[in-house]
């Protein structure tokens, strides 16, 4: 409670709540994989969210975005989420991407068997109704993100990190406000690690606010403005960085563990 | 999206140009050249390209493969055989409302049949024809009951006939064009992962039913315009699921979820099933069956792999020939 | 009044305990390898024309005869999955059995002509203080149940039983335990083939039947194990028995059409309004 007081006081960004999470909670059966979880966003930011396995990131995302998780209801059990300003909780994952939130996926969902730049196209059909039109901005992003040699390739084709980079692509071609990424870097080698921080940065730059999910510490330590921890479903920090590494709880529940 | 349709057909250049003209030509010059019996052959074949080609839309473009297809077909039959019979439609009206009325169906099932995937799916369409054939015995005073309807020849075959090639013409373009706008990227999508299309902002629910509609649509039509040739229809031949059973191993041997499959497909079997009736007359089943079988082990992907691969072969033997020329 | 209402219920239950068998077959496959059995009605056509000719030409007794459509089905089944089925699943096995489906009752048309038969051997009814069930209906249902409640044994306390239901629940995991999976599923398609045909046998003393038999209950049989539950072993005998019901009440009621529609529109309702219970078996 404090630390949110407190960042709220110190965030260079105060110009607007761009995404408010209220005592979200979803339960799997006797799993409560999220917990009554609050969290605010403001437009522009660039928000880590971290937590050990099992921790309940993936699930926020889901919820957030109105994805059916498979074998259980689509919304949230309790809580509400606002998104500039609407009330998103029981809209469809369709309905909040049309708003302007876009979402990877972190077991990559590409559409293997179209090509590279057909799923991108695809993303960019949510602005347009012409397909020649989306071509082309697909074709834009495509050389955006640096898939542009590899867009005529079948997407099943792509190596792990180019299917990581096709995602991202796809979710910028449907113009988002709010982007989430899962685990965009899990699998890459440093020198992509780096390619990937630069490239989100860019796109930070453009006015795009990202929540990113990452086990690689240094990366989300690197780039995010702010941190949000997650623990068994529960948040157990909020805070810049530098305040987040020395926290107990975090440290106790996460970073500690993870050195060991 | 109409420009994309336009573009589609645009792109369709010459060569596509010309295949549709010198069709269109055949199709005007057969009954001249040929018997009434192979014009009700080609007739026959077209209305499988009609069927096929719908399926098609639901099962090969979106990935919901439907084991009751042939009820829109039945459904369009009987609206078109009834309202001639009982209430003196003009016959060439009754035949559309026989599409209409398909597409009604499909509109009515749609919402909660589409919630269904796979399997489920399957035998739910499976379920739905079944019973619609029994209620369409027992509603006897509309439908004239298990021993069906006859009616009055009105139609030449002629007529007829060029209005299924031409249906088969419009639904193979349409399906063609599909692909090509945003509504048949969104089927694609649809089919290869449902999460990942929502999350890229389409309203799958609303997609699934507009397919699922527009493949009922044409098959109501060529049911209509079959039963004006036949003058006769019962519930047993108009819910038959070997129809249904035709439609899938047609257009997987053809090569589902392609274009030219639904085409490909008809075009064999009706060859190969007219051989097969007047070489086999008793076992002609038992050997489609055991086709069926040997696609399913065989070649679950249709002939088109095939063919690829026997041309890359003989690619690769010019290819070789040529090494040899040059190395003597 | 009262009695007729009995009689009718009596022969409905007799009814869907022959359904409960052949769906037992089918959900026996289905649960298991995730194969979807469209022969399961050639199979019991089959097993009908066992008892027919064993009867008719060695006069030998129809109840016994199930002890020959028994095994044979079961080989015949047992051969189909080894060289076929096996490896397919799901939409690819409905179209490959469909196939199988196509061939035999073809093949049957031709050996044994279309025209109706029917195993005489018991006729009358017996008549309980009014109420009277016919003597076919009774016996038969009476060999359907204990044949479908020792299937059921059979699952939950042999050791192939075990095997089977390990398949069930995670044929990776079976696998990984040991647990011969290609030979533990040529039994069960075998069962799965061998069911259909007792039931076939039973219901040939019922019913005059030709070679379209299985067509009835293409349909049917699914409405059994979706209604019961899919890979619910004792779901079908209940789904059988519920449907045997329905049916004889609506027909009973004066509507024979619509009582043969009941199953499939059953069917649809089910997976409409539980579709999550239903695919909740679904991995
Ligand atoms: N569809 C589901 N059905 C049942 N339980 C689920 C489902 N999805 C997630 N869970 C459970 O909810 C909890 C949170 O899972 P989630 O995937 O959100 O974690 P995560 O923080 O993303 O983990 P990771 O770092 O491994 O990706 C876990 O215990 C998981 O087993
Ligand atoms: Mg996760």
């Amino acid at each position: 409670m404090i630390s949110q007081m407190q960042q709220k006081s110190e965030s260079p960004d105060t110009k607007g709540k761009i995404l408010e999470v209220r005592g979200l909670t979803k339960r799997f059966g006797g799993i409560i994989a999220n917990d009554n979880i609050d969290m605010d966003v403001f437009v522009g930011e660039i928000v880590g969210l971290i937590g050990p396995n099992g921790a309940g990131k993936s699930t926020l995302f889901d919820m957030v975005a109105g994805v059916k998780p498979s074998g259980s209801k689509r919304f949230p059990d309790a809580g509400c989420v606002r998104f500039l300003g609407h009330d998103i909780t029981q809209l469809k994952a369709h309905q909040v991407c049309r708003l302007g939130l876009a979402r990877t996926f972190q077991i990559v969902r590409i559409l293997e068997k179209m090509s590279v730049l057909e799923n991108v196209t695809v993303g960019a059909l949510c602005r347009t109704s012409e397909v020649y039109e989306a071509e082309k901005k697909a074709e834009k992003i495509c050389e955006f993100v640096g898939l542009k040699d590899r867009q005529n390739l079948a997407a099943g084709e792509l190596t792990i990190e180019g299917k990581k980079r096709l995602e991202l692509a796809r979710a910028l071609a449907t113009e988002p406000k709010l982007l989430l990424l899962d685990e965009v870097m899990a699998g890459l080698n440093p020198s992509e690690v780096a390619e990937t921080l630069d490239l989100l940065r860019q796109i930070n730059k453009q006015g795009i606010t990202i929540i990113i999910v990452e086990h690689v510490m240094q990366a989300v330590m690197a780039i995010s403005d702010r941190i949000v921890v997650l623990d068994y479903g529960k948040k157990i920090a909020d805070d810049t960085p530098e305040a987040v590494v020395k926290d107990k709880n975090v440290i106790d529940a996460y970073l500690g563990s993870e050195d060991a | 999206m109409i420009k994309d349709v336009a573009r589609s057909l645009w792109a369709l250049g010459w060569m596509g140009g010309g295949a549709i003209a010198a069709f269109v030509v055949l199709l005007l010059v057969a009954p001249w050249v040929v018997s009434p019996y192979v014009v009700s052959l080609f007739m026959a074949m077209f209305m499988y390209i009609v069927v096929c080609s719908s399926w098609n839309i639901i099962s090969g473009f979106t990935g919901y493969v439907s084991f009751g297809h042939v009820v829109f077909w039945g459904v369009g039959a009987y609206v078109t055989a009834v309202l001639v019979w009982k209430f003196n439609y003009p016959w060439p009206l009754a035949v559309m409302l026989g599409g209409v009325g398909s597409a009604f169906l499909a509109t009515i099932v749609s919402y909660p049949i589409l919630k269904l995937t796979g399997i489920y799916f399957a035998i739910s369409m499976l379920a739905l024809a079944e019973a619609i054939k029994i209620l369409t015995s027992h509603f006897r005073s509309v439908t004239g009951g298990g021993g069906g309807i006859y009616l009055r020849p009105m139609a030449s075959l002629n007529i007829l006939y060029l209005m299924m090639g031409f249906l088969a013409l419009a639904v193979v373009l349409v399906c063609y064009s599909i692909t090509h706008t945003k509504f048949g990227r969104s089927l694609l999508t649809i089919r290869e992962d449902e999460t990942a299309a929502e999350s890229l902002g389409i309203n799958i629910t609303r997609r699934k039913i507009q397919a699922l509609i527009l493949s009922g649509l044409f098959p109501g039509i060529a049911g209509g315009i079959y039963v004006m040739n036949v003058c006769f229809i019962d519930p047993a031949t108009a819910f038959d699921i070997s129809i249904t059973v035709n439609i899938i191993l047609m257009t997987t041997f053809g090569g589902i979820g392609t274009i030219i499959g639904p085409v490909l497909g008809p075009v064999a079997f009706t060859a190969l099933s007219e051989f097969l009736w007047a070489s086999f007359p008793f076992l002609h089943r038992a050997i489609l069956g055991a086709i069926l079988i040997a696609m399913v082990m065989g070649m679950p992907n249709g002939i088109m792999p095939f063919m690829v691969r026997f041309a890359q072969w003989v690619g690769i033997r010019e290819f070789f020939s040529r090494r040899r020329e040059a190395s003597q | 009044m009262f009695e007729a209402w009995v009689t009718v219920l009596i022969s409905g239950l007799a009814m869907g305990a022959i359904y409960a068998l052949v769906a037992g077959g089918l959900n026996l496959t289905w649960g298991v390898m995730n194969v979807v059995n469209m022969a399961h009605g050639v199979f019991l056509m089959l097993g009908a024309y066992i008892t027919f000719m064993a009867w008719s030409y060695w006069g030998i007794n129809p109840l016994f005869t199930i002890f020959l459509s028994f095994p044979i089905l079961f080989a015949l089944g047992a051969l189909i999955n080894r060289f076929l089925v096996r490896r397919t699943v799901g939409l690819a096995s409905m179209l490959l059995t469909f196939g199988i489906f196509m061939v035999i009752e073809n093949l049957a048309v031709v050996g044994f002509g279309g025209m109706y038969r029917s195993v005489r051997f018991f006729t009358g009814s017996y008549d309980i203080m009014g109420v009277f069930v016919s003597k076919p209906r009774i016996i038969a249902a009476g060999i359907a149940v204990a044949m479908s409640l020792l299937t059921y044994w059979f699952l939950k306390k042999t050791k192939i039983g075990v095997a089977i239901r390990a398949i069930s629940l995670d044929r990776m995991m079976a696998e990984q335990c040991g647990v011969n999976t290609n030979q533990i599923c040529t039994i069960t398609f075998g069962i799965g083939a061998a069911q259909p045909a007792v039931a076939g046998s039973l219901m040939s003393l019922i019913f005059a039947f030709n070679p379209m038999l299985g067509r009835v209950f293409l349909v049917k049989a699914f409405a059994i194990v979706v209604l019961g539950g899919m890979g619910n072993f004792l779901g079908a005998l209940i789904g059988g028995l519920t449907i045997g019901l329905v049916e004889a009440v609506i027909a009973f009621s004066g509507n024979l059409h619509l009582s043969e529609a009941a199953g499939f529109i059953i069917i649809i309702l089910i997976l409409l309004l539980r579709p999550s219970g239903i695919m909740g078996r679904r991995q």
